[in-house]
């Protein structure tokens, strides 16, 4: 019995690794493509304007200005100013309503491709603020280096990768952006893609969420976290923070997004660190005794407000408030889910093992340190976070974390001598779920000191 | 202890998978992801670099089709029979698997357009690459080129083909897209046929080969000729593929007066690639600038017919002759002009020849895989482009 057991959870966690690495392997990956000095423009469509990004080729920008620019020289202050000056004098933007107002911001030098580009941050801006299809006409460097090219892709607001919209060349200063088809997705199921992608992309929720989800198979026993084997309970658990989670961060969205209350962004960006190191620190050792609903619901409501600001930034809601509240607030419950299908039969299953101790206060302690960081950063202890990187490639490789977990639990599982034997608590009787743990037999196949 | 022991292997493994995690990620390293992400798939294919895997969706080089026409201005003379014959030889050596990769309807104006001076991995070529076919089949294809080519043309091909070899071997960063055999495709365009119309595509990285015959006429262009590195060695021999083109372009900028000079100056922009390359079928050609050949010497005026008969010449000859004739009748109405360098090794030197009918761009450009500049250089006629007049 137990072998059969364990031979089918190991292969469960077998499978479910391999679809993980299949999805991190089959996730679309940016290109590496190798623009030679080519210009790009890329822009994104979104309620009431188009912002945008253009990257120009220093050298190329040297031709065709015909100065010996150098990266540095591009860096003076004043340059900057005189260079976004020529930018915006060969930019323009109309379509039937007439001209838009066309701004430029930034000027940061980046290095794409290994070839140092001047970014300027753009905003087109619609005079009646519909975003439909539009001409865009432009032709920096292109005006003087002929020979040069400029790509200009468009996305929209809830779509990560650019579509190339056309190049622009010495036959072609002029070309017609298609941002009204873009803009019809702004709405509903736009609203519901944000919300998936900014929960995906943001470290700081799931991270608390997953320090939450840690002693989710545990119990409080005075200041220790002792193993619990009933499934049922586990799960409720799960679902417990789940939903505090998700009633908490609702309210303070919706209020907020209605405009109801307004907490300065670093306040809050700073109670969200605060959220982590409190929930990652309550994972080591229990702070509150079965108490992680409330964790999730009080600083939910922290996560919330930090939603509604984005909210207000992307200036969703301009058309149907409840309808992008309602997408928004979906997009981030489904990814919650997503989130919790992923790691959850992992952690349960490692929670049969001794190596979990372990793992939880390890990746517990990793919570603590990067929470600390950005409570640093973020209440301006630190200027620059030097985990960013760490997180950045931590959100970039979602399914490949995940499948790692699934490894890591499949191994432990796999190793007898790992695994524990005993019931702690056991199950209450006449409850019709099989649990892993009612089935496995107690014999003392592991030692313990 | 052994608790201890199993503590600390769970953390081990829980930090490896987070270290791993995070090197992970260096290969995609961009200190913000939104940019490098968009810059990477919102651009084109490489710079004539390697690496150049125009990205799904990107854009890249633009090929529209346009309308051709079988109306194209030729003066005839063409070898058409000989084509035919090669061209059904070529034919008879494929399966029916291979045959249905090789040929195309002559109606698929988009496919007769697809040629690029990027590798076959950054803008996919049509037909079929040499490095699929057995050493009997690519015989057969070289005859085909061998029929259609004076003996020059087809020796330029075999030296373009060659320099992608070297820059296989040079090149410093991923060159698995460049080589003789498998960055070189064919295709065939209609039945093989002395009456009817029907066009021989072939080329690969820097080179693009389009023969269309229609009877008696016979059209070579576009022709893209180019090479990186522009010189090279091979077998103890030193190999140029463009030697003839960039020795008779500078000598006919060399020979201009210091006063020519300064009209021959083009005024209207600056260059760092060709300006009719790939994708620029439309039959739109830049205003004409530069210095008019009927205000040059007799000698300077051979320089000029010397310059174009590199490129008309690497057809087969009798046709090559009727050409050059044709183009050296409308030097009167031809202009040259050069703009930023005029040496063979300066930077972005670039040199035109436009007439009536002909159109000779030549640039020193520069790629990422290799230290020096290299050549590019095009060749179209606008009145026979594809065996077509203007597109509509």
């Amino acid at each position: 019995m137990r072998i059969t057991l364990s031979v089918r959870v190991g292969a469960l966690l077998a499978c479910l690794a391999i679809v993980y690495t299949a999805l991190a392997v089959l996730a679309p990956r940016p290109a590496a493509a190798h623009p030679l000095s080519t210009t790009a423009v890329l822009l994104t469509a979104e309620a009431g304007r188009v912002t945008g990004r253009v990257q120009l080729p220093i050298d190329r920008l040297a031709i065709a200005l015909d100065q010996p620019l150098t990266t540095a020289a591009v860096k003076q202050p004043g340059k900057i100013e005189e260079l976004r000056g020529y930018l915006l004098s060969h930019m323009s933007a109309a379509d039937q309503a007439g001209p838009w107002v066309v701004t430029a911001g930034g000027g940061a030098v980046e290095s794409i491709d290994g070839v140092d580009h001047l970014v300027f941050d753009i905003v087109l801006q619609p005079p009646d603020h519909r975003v439909g299809d539009f001409q865009l006409t432009y032709d920096a460097i292109l005006h003087r280096l002929v020979s040069h090219k400029v790509f200009v892709s468009l996305r929209t607001g809830g779509e990560k990768e650019y579509t190339t919209v056309g190049v622009l060349d010495w036959q072609q200063h002029t070309l017609a952006v298609p941002a009204a088809g873009a803009a019809t997705q702004d709405g509903f199921a736009a609203a519901i893609h944000l919300g998936i992608r900014h929960i995906a992309e943001g470290a700081d929720h799931l991270l608390f969420l997953i320090m939450l989800l840690l002693p989710a198979p545990l119990i409080a026993r005075g200041r220790r976290w002792k193993r619990s084997d009933d499934l049922r309970r586990n799960s409720w658990r799960v679902v417990h923070v789940v939903t505090a989670f998700a009633i908490g961060h609702s309210v303070t969205l919706a209020l907020g997004a209605l405009g109801y209350i307004s907490v300065p962004t670093r306040v809050v960006e700073s109670l969200i660190a605060l959220s982590i190191l409190v929930s990652g620190i309550h994972a080591i050792k229990p702070l509150v005794p079965g108490g992680e609903a409330w964790i999730a619901a009080g600083f939910g409501l922290m996560h919330g407000l930090a939603f509604a600001a984005l909210l207000g930034d992307l200036g969703l809601g301009r058309g149907s408030l409840v309808a992008d509240l309602l997408g928004f607030n979906l997009g981030i419950e489904l990814t919650q889910l997503i989130v919790v299908a992923l790691l959850m039969p992992s952690l349960l299953v490692l929670s049969r093992t001794t190596v979990y101790p372990g793992v939880r206060v390890t990746a517990a302690g990793i919570g603590v340190v990067l929470a600390a960081a950005w409570l640093a950063e973020r209440t301006a202890l630190i200027a620059v976070n030097p985990f960013n990187r760490i997180t950045d490639a931590l959100i970039d490789h979602p399914f490949t974390i995940a499948a790692s977990i699934a490894v890591i639990a499949a191994i432990s599982w796999a190793v007898p001598r790992l695994r524990t034997t005993t019931v702690r608590t056991p199950a209450p009787a006449g409850h019709d779920l099989r649990t892993p743990a009612t089935a496995v037999d107690h014999s003392g196949s592991v030692t313990h000191p | 202890m052994r608790e201890h022991l199993k503590v600390t292997s769970g953390a081990l493994l829980s930090t490896v998978l987070v270290l791993a995690a995070g090197c992970s990620s260096d290969d995609a390293a961009s200190p913000s992801p939104s940019a490098g992400a968009s810059s990477g798939s919102a651009r084109g294919p490489g710079g004539g670099g390697p690496g150049g895997q125009g990205g799904p969706g990107g854009g890249g080089q633009q090929i529209t089709a346009v309308n051709l026409n079988t109306d194209g201005v030729s003066p005839g003379g063409a070898n058409t029979a000989a084509v035919v014959q090669a061209t059904n030889a070529f034919l008879a050596t494929l399966d029916a698997t291979e045959r249905d990769k090789v040929e195309y309807a002559f109606t698929e104006n988009k496919a007769r357009q697809t040629w690029s001076n990027f590798p076959a991995t950054a803008v996919a070529r049509e037909g079929i690459a040499m490095a699929d076919l057995t050493a009997d089949q690519q015989k057969a294809a070289d005859a085909v080129l061998a029929a259609g080519l004076s003996t020059a043309g087809a020796q330029q091909d075999a030296n373009i083909r060659s320099s992608d070899d070297e820059l296989s071997r040079i090149s410093q960063e991923g060159a698995s897209g460049f080589g003789a055999l498998k960055d070189y495709f064919i295709a065939v365009y209609g039945t093989p046929s002395t009456t009817e119309p029907f066009m021989v595509q072939f080329g690969g990285h820097h080179l693009a080969r389009a023969l269309t015959y229609n009877g008696d006429k016979v059209s070579q262009t576009p022709q893209f000729v180019g090479t990186e590195p522009t010189s090279f060695q091979k077998d103890g021999v030193t190999v140029e593929p463009l030697k003839a083109e960039s020795t008779a372009m500078f000598a006919m900028i060399a020979a201009l007066s210091a006063e020519q000079k300064t009209t021959a100056k083009f005024t209207s922009g600056t260059f760092d690639d060709l300006l009719m390359g790939p994708g620029k079928d439309t039959g739109v050609f830049p205003a004409s600038e530069g210095l008019q050949v009927s205000q040059l010497t007799a000698e300077q005026k051979k320089l000029v017919t010397a310059a174009i008969q590199t490129y008309t010449g690497d057809l087969a000859d009798a046709a090559a002759a009727k050409l050059l004739a044709k183009y050296t009748s409308e030097l009167d109405q031809t202009r040259i002009g050069w703009s930023n360098n005029t040496g063979p090794t300066d930077e972005n030197s670039y040199i035109r020849i436009d007439g009536p009918s002909v159109w000779i761009e030549f640039i020193n450009t520069r790629s990422m895989s290799t230290p020096n500049i290299h050549y590019h250089s095009v060749y179209r006629d606008k009145t026979n482009d594809y065996g077509s007049t203007k597109p509509s």
